[in-house]
């Protein structure tokens, strides 16, 4: 796999960005410097004597999506991780950035370059029971697309087609599911159907919203594995972008942690989950439910303090220095740049800097105050290294 | 805290601990004991059993999680314990006998389904408070902090001097780790999290014996889940009181739990502590909730989750509803509704099992049984 943090250079007069034809080893999907800021409805008199204010919804993001592997976006709500699918997907105009697709830059909004480029990436949407219409049969669904991007010419092919389609999800026997309305279906077969219309139109993109979180619990694996088996199969470039770390886990080779907006930590699934560099992963991660941890070595105490921040005003420098345990002036100052964890990870953290890590927590947060007890902050020594030897530093009362 | 008012168990239903369910001795105290109880909606024919036969008991001072998927019943036995049913819901058997007793003293059971109007004011808030999923709504949008605070203890408390009530507010508001300055806000300017805090606050004002948590951070962030959390465990510790947590995430259940109940179809399944259940689920459905949650540390493996869709109430099969998706049914699984079963636990006795797999005389015993059991 190429290195995806390594930038790819962009051609500025064309669409194609490389001088070379797109391979299959490249990314077939670029994101670069993409940023949403949405205007603030605001009456009051400031909006009329200040400049405009915005949400900075999605800040700087830049990945690269490969054809036969999954790459999941993680964070919590307001963390810009839905917009960002929102606008590969191109249902929101993004305000700056590129996306390019198989090495053709995506920028025109003519309905007929969007229209192509949609079949080529598709969203998977949250709630199955909002995203299928309730008065059309399972084969209106899907022969919808298959009409509409012109890949069928006869009613009889489409209908083939549409019970390959449920086959291919597993909805099995396919002619009796197929003359179903929405209503009579489970929320696993909803989602399925949701998937096999995905599938209609052929894409090499997947965008996958929170999949199964409005799922039965046991139901969702199912689903993720069906996604993961097609992304095989099918070679598929999947994007899965979700709250849940562990099941990112479970189901990714590549992980990007967002907090506020902005990526704060890129790496390998398993390296990111199991030894997290920035302390916004580290806390995610000793926050999440894991009975493996707490029944095998006892009850851990996170201590997680703050909440988050505004994207309307946003802290400066590290938008996560309210909350870190380990803040330091240079945090509060400047925006951290990437820093190499290794070969394969990077993460946005000063304390990574190596000789621009400084000691000691910080003095003025009232709201930390009470984190320091719980929490060691890092001495004089602490590098990037030894805090990774201590992958939940915030998980240190056990009892 | 008295009792008055409660009439006794006695002239009610006989008060005799149920033989699975208290088995061990040693253990503390059941606080509620529900027995048999049975919920339906609608009448007749067309009548959906929610919740069927459960036996559970609430120890004094337990977490005791209650997991299960949507349509489970789990909610509904919540409405259930609280009196909170509305109709098409409506009892059809069963008892949920209540001890309320305090500093040693015994009092015999009340059985909570016959209290009258006036008894059941006392039993919620002061005995009984409860937790809702929607708590993030569920506050006034036009009253303030303080007011919707002191609202129970000015009902519940009528000769409380106001200038005390507040002083109470304060103590709640900080008990829950919200800043005081926070009691003349409204709930809009409160984050989620601060909301569910309150939430929890108010049903602390009047130190009940129980609280009964439905979903109580289903809709918060993880970060704050785990910030609500260990406020409530360690408010549990401090205060002594016992709560009953709902919750679809077995996973998080496992996490902070003593004790979990999973139910299937209206039914408890199962029933174990924490420990007990991560390392030897014995019902095939409670192995196949575990195996339907990635975990975040250990080897990475490939899980099943469990095969098929859940049941649909209006129409179940026939004997133990979890047969169509059991890789391990049997005949008799689908003819009759397994008995329960008692399985050895090193240290306590409460795992109890309802499957024909553990049933005496049948083909598979994988577990040692209990003497007793």
């Amino acid at each position: 796999m190429a290195d995806p943090t390594a930038p790819i250079r962009l051609d500025p007069t064309g669409t194609s960005v490389s001088q070379r034809e797109w391979q299959r080893t490249d990314p077939i999907l670029h994101v670069e410097s993409l940023r949403k800021y949405y205007p603030v409805q605001d009456q009051s008199i400031r909006s009329v004597v200040s400049r405009r204010r915005v949400v900075r919804a999605v800040d700087d993001v830049s990945f690269d999506l490969y054809a036969g592997a999954s790459l999941a976006l993680v964070g919590e709500s307001g963390s810009g991780k839905s917009t960002v699918g929102r606008a590969v997907a191109r249902l929101e105009r993004p305000t700056s950035g590129e996306i390019v697709f198989k090495g053709t830059r995506a920028g025109s909004w003519r309905r007929s370059v969007l229209r192509r480029y949609r079949s080529d990436v598709q969203l998977i949407f949250q709630d199955p029971y909002a995203s299928l219409n309730p008065v059309h049969t399972v084969a209106y669904h899907l022969e919808r697309p298959l009409r509409i991007h012109h890949l069928v010419s006869s009613r009889k092919e489409a209908r083939a087609q549409v019970l390959s389609l449920l086959e291919q999800v597993h909805l099995t026997p396919a002619d009796q599911v197929i003359d179903k309305l929405p209503h009579e279906l489970s929320g696993g077969q909803r989602q399925r159907v949701a998937i096999a219309r995905t599938l209609a139109v052929q894409p090499s993109v997947l965008i996958a919203d929170e999949p199964v979180s409005m799922l039965d619990v046991s139901v969702r694996l199912s689903v993720l594995n069906l996604l993961s088996d097609l992304v095989r199969k099918k070679e598929l470039a999947l994007l899965y972008v979700t709250h849940d770390i562990a099941s990112a886990r479970y189901f990714t080779e590549r992980m990007l942690v967002m907090y506020a907006g902005e990526i704060v930590e890129s790496g390998p699934a398993e390296a990111v989950t199991q030894q997290p560099a920035h302390p916004y992963t580290q806390l995610l991660v000793a926050a999440a439910p894991d009975p493996e941890q707490s029944l095998r070595s006892g009850r851990r105490t996170v201590r997680a303090t703050g909440e988050n921040p505004s994207l309307i005003n946003p802290p400066s420098g590290c938008r996560f220095h309210p909350r870190c345990p380990h803040a330091m002036d240079v945090c509060r100052r400047e925006r951290p740049p990437k820093f190499a964890v290794d070969e394969t990870r990077w993460s946005a953290c000063w304390l990574l800097s190596g000789s621009e890590a400084k000691a000691g927590a910080s003095p003025n947060a009232a709201v930390r105050s009470q984190s320091a007890s719980s929490v060691t902050p890092p001495s004089a020594l602490a590098t990037a290294q030894e805090r990774l030897e201590e992958p939940t530093s915030w998980s240190v009362a056990h009892d | 805290m008295t009792s008055g008012g409660l009439p006794a168990a006695s002239t009610l239903a006989v008060a005799e601990p149920h033989h699975l369910a208290t088995a061990d001795h040693g253990a503390p105290e059941p606080l509620l004991e529900i027995r048999g109880l049975s919920v339906d909606y609608g009448d007749g024919q067309g009548a959906v059993h929610a919740v069927d036969r459960v036996d559970l008991v609430i120890r004094r001072g337990e977490a005791l999680g209650l997991a299960g998927e949507s349509g489970s019943g789990k909610s509904t036995l919540a409405h259930a314990i609280t009196r909170l049913l509305r109709p098409p819901a409506h009892v059809t058997g069963g008892e949920v006998l209540f001890y309320p007793r305090r500093s040693g003293e015994v009092v015999d059971a009340v059985d909570v389904l016959q209290l009258t109007k006036a008894q059941l004011r006392r039993y919620r808030w002061e005995h009984v408070a409860v937790v809702f999923q929607s708590a993030m709504n569920a506050l006034n949008p036009v009253v303030d902090i303080r007011s919707q605070l002191t609202d129970a203890l000015r009902a519940h408390r009528p000769d409380m001097k106001k200038a005390d009530r507040y002083a109470k507010a304060e103590e709640l508001l900080d008990l829950v780790g919200v800043s005081v300055d926070r009691l003349r806000s409204y709930p809009h300017q409160l984050s989620g999290g601060m909301r569910q805090r309150v939430m929890i606050a108010m049903a602390l004002a009047l130190e009940p014996d129980l609280i009964v948590m439905d979903e109580p951070t289903t809709a918060l962030d993880v970060v704050t889940q785990r910030q609500i959390l260990e406020k409530i465990e360690d408010l549990r510790r401090e205060l002594s009181f016992a709560y009953l947590f709902i919750t679809h995430d077995l996973s998080l259940l496992l996490d902070i739990a003593n004790a979990v109940a999973i139910m299937y179809a209206g039914r408890v399944v199962e029933i174990g502590s924490s420990q007990r259940l991560y390392e030897h689920a014995a019902h095939p459905y409670s192995q196949g909730l575990l195996q339907s949650f990635p975990p975040l540390s250990g080897p990475r493996r490939t899980l099943s989750g469990i095969p098929g869709f859940p049941p649909d109430l209006r129409a179940l099969p026939s004997g133990c509803p979890f047969n169509p998706r059991c890789a391990h049914a049997m005949d008799i699984c689908r003819v009759e509704y397994p008995p329960s079963t008692l399985l050895v636990e090193p240290g306590s006795t409460r795992h109890v099992v309802t499957c024909w797999r553990y049933a005496s005389g049948h083909s598979e015993p994988p577990l040692v049984k209990a003497d007793d059991g």
